[in-house]
């Protein structure tokens, strides 16, 4: 096995965010962003995180993601503290338990699509071989096996978002975070992905947390939460509606 | 975010939008400035300090009074001397003896001594002495001397000290009253007849006239040094006075003050910096010019969507040239400014070093005002060119830019990058490799100047060891292990003494003296070094034709820039002539020496010419035994001068070209900070560009450590890159300077050793990692989470 499962030593609770509060500065003083949230988050369960731009729905990804620090509160990830993490240790628990998937893909140019996911393996040791082999099987899992030596210029916005997932779980994370994955796809395209996403979960075993403003993600997922000028509101009967 | 003073400026948008871009991209322009800076500064202050020197000689020569003729004679009473003062040009002459002779240091070693001694009874001002210690000579006190700066400076000599000096067969103490500077010795006094003229290899005193009367019962002289009225031609004068001398004297020879050894040996030596220093400036200019173009190009290609707005608004392309012109003029203005405000640092530098290694005062750094100018006119083509090239951009722009989405995604990687990035086994070579051939204009530029700058640093290593090397081998091509100076000339028979009380078996003797020779209306005075053409011990690195021989014992061996100067080649025939006595020779062989004016005659030639036969004034000899302590004994014989062995003239040939090794390392550490900033400046801007891919790879989990060190690596290929184009960019650029020296001195060969490439590699190979850390600093600061927010990563 390239790493040990992500689900071994696990709570149920996956994300546990509790008072999170976060507020950017500017120069008229600084902008409240998040206010008091608390989101949970089970193994394997599905959650759209819903609100229009500038609610702060990026900003909880990110904290949630290690990726940045809440202002109060306390985050809990994987049972991890993250509030009690340095900089180094955010970084390793980033490459060990999380995958990200962005809205507008973030591959690196230079590399192929196989290179792509190697990459996302590498800091995480093992042989070349068994990294070789874990990403042809997450490209295997997004449909993408035939294009393994193609360069991200080389393929269309849907292919590069299908590496960018089979990237972020290539590794078989704990938890999957994506920001406006369909954001920058076509309707066609983007419930492909989302069907990808769906299929991947199953698979994988993973939570996803999705971020995102499309009204189809409600579809994708087993419960959606809403974000208003920071604060989180009840979800809409209609939304919990159609996430059963 | 640009400081709130930018902010309000009161300027037109376009220009206020630029201003704000340039404060982004201050660290890149800064280092682009920098580096015309430099170019501009070394070229206006390595010249400027070079005219310098010139001008303070010629000041000093002017505050000192120095002689324009010095006529040397047979010595002889003043009284048998004719008088100079009814030729009208003559303003005044002076009297006086020179006298060869030696000095016991407290180190126990001999010094060559030249003691000068006044017998003129009137204070003119000529040659006169500026005191820096003590006082002047007093009549009374007749064992007083004064001695030139040199002898305290190199030899620790001091007001009140003892010396004992041989005159004649005796020695004499005497006490040192005062130090004075000379301007007849300039540069600090170097021995000619030594076969390599070192910085204080001669002391020079003056004496009272009573330290020779008193012994020889009267007062010799055979120094006469004529001033003239200005506007004379000193020509005209020269020949009149000689003429006038020989009514009466034998005349040895007579020079212009731009004939002395010191004179002539300095403009060899700045002759060789006029070759360094523009090179340095060239590559500097080459390397800002690639680098401006390349940068104004960016800029302006990083803006097609403001622009394509300002378009879509309603101002004009002209308004958004202008505004960009001005931008590139005020880029302009900062790099005169710093320049010219480098420039007499670097002047100073070049001028305290190369002063303090050949012994002469320092001189005070003043611009050169043509250098100044064409230094000005260069830095505005080179910026006038670069923003106009950059320019016609603006002019192909059209609103629809304003629509573009910048997609980093079209620079991916070509087949050769692809290929050989799959042979590297991590992503933390792999991609820095790709990044190589994504821009490939931009890598091979960047390759090339970098290769430049550090190219020219190792061809400035190579030219030195060149230089000394040449000089080291063609001094152990000599096959005598030593070379006796005497005191004066001596017979035959006093040197077969010599040679028998010292146990020396093998030698060969030498003379030495001046001569001239008219050629083309041009009358010049050589250094005549008399050799039994049988014994080819002291080496001639013969350029054309044939070395000296006994079956043409008119033939001579001319110094080959002697030979250029003249027009003379190989079968020339020449006048040449010593005291009044002249002979006709042929020009037999073209050599390549260090000393200018030197010739090679077959000794009894020589000694015919100068009627010294039967005599010698040094010998080469060989022996097998002890060779220093033979050196010791020969230089506690009255007769000998100097001793001066093979490993000896190599030792002084490496001191002497010291004065070349801090001009070689300021230009290094030029170049290599050259080098340094243009990484900075165009591949940081490049690796900054792709900000985004590296925060990509933090957020999949990788250090902060691994991105320094895919910055490193990649800075680290492009290093490589460079350096494997430096090796032979570096032994071209040796040769060509080699050739260059050649021409202004003597036939430097190539010499290339890996010495010299190390010492430019390994600090490259430093230097670039550091680059790297600021850059890497600017990618690793930001938050992760900043980024994402401004959208950046695509």
């Amino acid at each position: 096995m390239l790493i040990a499962d992500a689900k071994d030593n696990l709570p149920g609770r996956l994300i546990e965010l509790r008072g999170v509060s976060k507020h950017y500065d500017s120069d008229a003083g600084p902008v409240p962003v998040l206010l008091d949230v608390d989101l949970q988050v089970d193994a394997a369960e599905a959650v759209a995180l819903k609100g229009v731009s500038g609610s702060g729905k990026s900003t909880l990804l990110h904290i949630a993601g290690a990726i940045d620090k809440a202002d109060r509160g306390t985050v809990r990830v994987c049972g991890v503290d993250l509030g009690s993490l340095n900089l180094r240790e955010q970084t390793d628990f980033r490459a060990r338990r999380l995958g990200f998937v962005f809205q507008f893909f973030n591959l690196i140019p230079t590399l192929t699509a196989l290179e792509n996911v190697i990459a996302a393996l590498e800091p995480l040791g093992g042989t070349r071989a068994s990294r070789q082999q874990s990403a042809a099987a997450a490209l295997q899992l997004t449909g993408l096996d035939h294009l393994l030596d193609k360069y991200p210029s080389q393929l269309s916005g849907g292919q590069q978002q299908r590496i960018a997932i089979a990237r972020a779980v290539a590794k078989r994370p704990a938890i999957l975070l994506a920001d406006e994955p369909t954001g920058a796809l076509d309707a066609m395209t983007a419930a492909r992905i989302l069907e990808l996403l769906d299929t991947i979960r199953k698979e994988v075993h993973c939570a996803v947390v999705i971020a995102t403003h499309d009204p189809v993600v409600s579809h994708y997922v087993d419960r959606v939460v809403r974000l208003e000028q920071g604060v989180l509101v009840p979800e809409l009967a209609e939304e919990a509606n159609l996430a059963t | 975010m640009p400081p709130n003073w930018l902010r309000r400026l009161p300027l037109p948008a376009p220009l206020l939008h630029l201003s704000r871009s340039a404060w982004l991209m201050f660290g890149r322009l800064l280092a682009v400035g920098m580096i015309a800076a430099f170019g501009l500064a070394v070229y206006v202050g390595g010249l400027s300090a070079i005219d310098s020197i010139f001008t303070a000689r010629d000041n000093w020569y002017a505050e000192g009074h120095l002689a324009d003729i010095e006529m040397h004679v047979a010595a002889d009473e003043m009284d048998n001397f004719p008088e100079f003062s009814s030729i009208p040009e003559v303003a005044a002459y002076r009297f006086r003896m020179t006298y060869p002779s030696s000095v016991s240091l407290r180190t126990n070693e001999t010094l060559p001594l030249l003691m000068i001694v006044d017998a003129s009874r009137s204070n003119l001002p000529i040659n006169t002495l500026k005191m820096m210690a003590g006082t002047g000579l007093d009549p009374n006190d007749p064992d007083g001397i004064i001695i030139e700066r040199s002898l305290a400076h190199f030899h620790g000599v001091k007001v009140g000290d003892t010396l004992s000096v041989k005159l004649g067969k005796d020695q004499a103490t005497l006490h040192v009253r005062g130090i004075a500077s000379d301007a007849e010795f300039l540069l600090a006094p170097v021995n000619p007849a030594l076969f390599v003229p070192s910085k204080g290899s001669l002391g020079v005193m003056y004496a009272n006239p009573a330290v020779l009367s008193d012994r020889l019962g009267f007062l010799p002289v055979n120094s006469i040094l004529f001033r003239l009225q200005a506007g004379a031609s000193i020509d005209d004068v020269l020949q009149r006075v000689t003429e006038r001398a020989r009514t009466r004297l034998n005349v040895d020879w007579t020079i212009r003050h731009t004939e002395q050894f010191s004179y002539r040996f300095l403009e060899k030596d700045l002759s060789v910096f006029r070759i360094m220093v523009p090179v340095i400036a060239v590559v500097s200019a080459l390397s800002a010019s690639v680098v401006t173009v390349f940068l104004f190009l960016q800029w302006v290609a990083a803006e097609p969507q403001p622009l394509g707005v300002f378009l879509v608004l309603g101002y004009a392309p002209e308004q958004l040239a202008v505004a960009f012109a001005a931008m590139f003029t005020w880029m302009t203005c900062g790099v005169l400014i710093g320049g010219l405000t480098f420039a007499p640092i670097i002047g100073g530098a070049f001028l305290r070093s190369f002063s303090g290694s050949i012994g002469l005062p320092l001189p005070h750094f003043a611009f050169t005002p043509s250098c100044l100018a064409w230094g000005v006119v260069g830095v505005i083509a080179l910026f006038g060119l670069a923003g106009a090239t950059a320019i016609t951009r603006v002019f192909v722009m059209t609103p629809r830019d304003a629509m573009r989405h910048s997609i980093a995604l079209r620079y991916a990687t070509d087949s050769l990058g692809g290929a050989l990035g799959r042979m590297m086994p991590r992503v933390w070579l792999r991609m820095p490799l790709r990044s190589l051939f994504r821009h490939r204009i931009m890598s091979g530029v960047a390759i090339l100047s970098v290769a430049l700058g550090f190219g020219i640093t190792a061809a400035f290593f190579i030219s030195y060891s060149s230089f000394v090397g040449t000089s080291v081998n063609r001094v152990s091509q000599n096959t005598w292990d030593a070379a006796v100076d005497f005191v004066s000339p001596l017979w035959n028979e006093d040197v077969a003494h010599l040679t028998t009380a010292n146990g020396i078996t093998q030698f060969s003797p030498y003379t030495k003296g001046v001569a001239q020779i008219v050629s083309m209306g041009n009358r010049i005075n050589l250094y005549i070094g008399g050799f039994d053409p049988d014994n080819q011990w002291h080496f001639a690195q013969i350029v054309a034709g044939q070395n000296l021989s006994n079956s043409d014992p008119t033939g001579i061996l001319l110094e080959q820039s002697t030979a250029r100067q003249l027009g003379l080649s190989i079968g020339s025939r020449i006048v040449v002539e010593v005291q009044g006595r002249q002979r006709t020779a042929t020009v037999r062989g073209i050599f390549s020496g260090a000393m200018p004016g030197e010739a090679r005659f077959a000794i009894s030639f020589h000694r015919e010419l100068a009627d010294m036969k039967e005599q010698s004034t040094g010998l080469l000899l060989r022996t097998n035994g002890d060779l220093q302590d033979l050196s010791l004994k020969l230089l506690k014989d009255p007769d000998v001068q100097q001793v001066m062995t093979k490993a000896q003239v190599a030792a002084e040939i490496l001191a002497a070209s010291g004065q070349v090794t801090e001009i070689i390392r300021l230009g290094a550490l030029i170049s290599i900070s050259i080098a340094g900033l243009f990484i900075f400046a165009c591949v940081g801007y490049t690796v900054l560009l792709r900000s985004g891919e590296y925060q990509t790879l933090r957020v999949l989990g990788y250090r902060n450590g691994l991105i320094l060190l895919l910055i490193v690596v990649e800075i680290g290929f492009l290093g490589l890159a460079s350096l494997c184009l430096a090796t032979p960019l570096g032994a071209l650029i040796a040769e060509y300077l080699n050739r260059k020296l050649s021409d202004a001195w003597f036939e430097v060969d190539t010499i290339i050793s890996l010495a010299d490439y190390l010492k430019t590699f390994l600090p490259g190979f430093v230097l670039m990692p550091l680059v790297a850390l600021p850059i890497a600093n600017l990618i690793l600061r930001v938050p992760i989470a900043k980024e994402l927010r401004s959208g950046e990563i695509t």
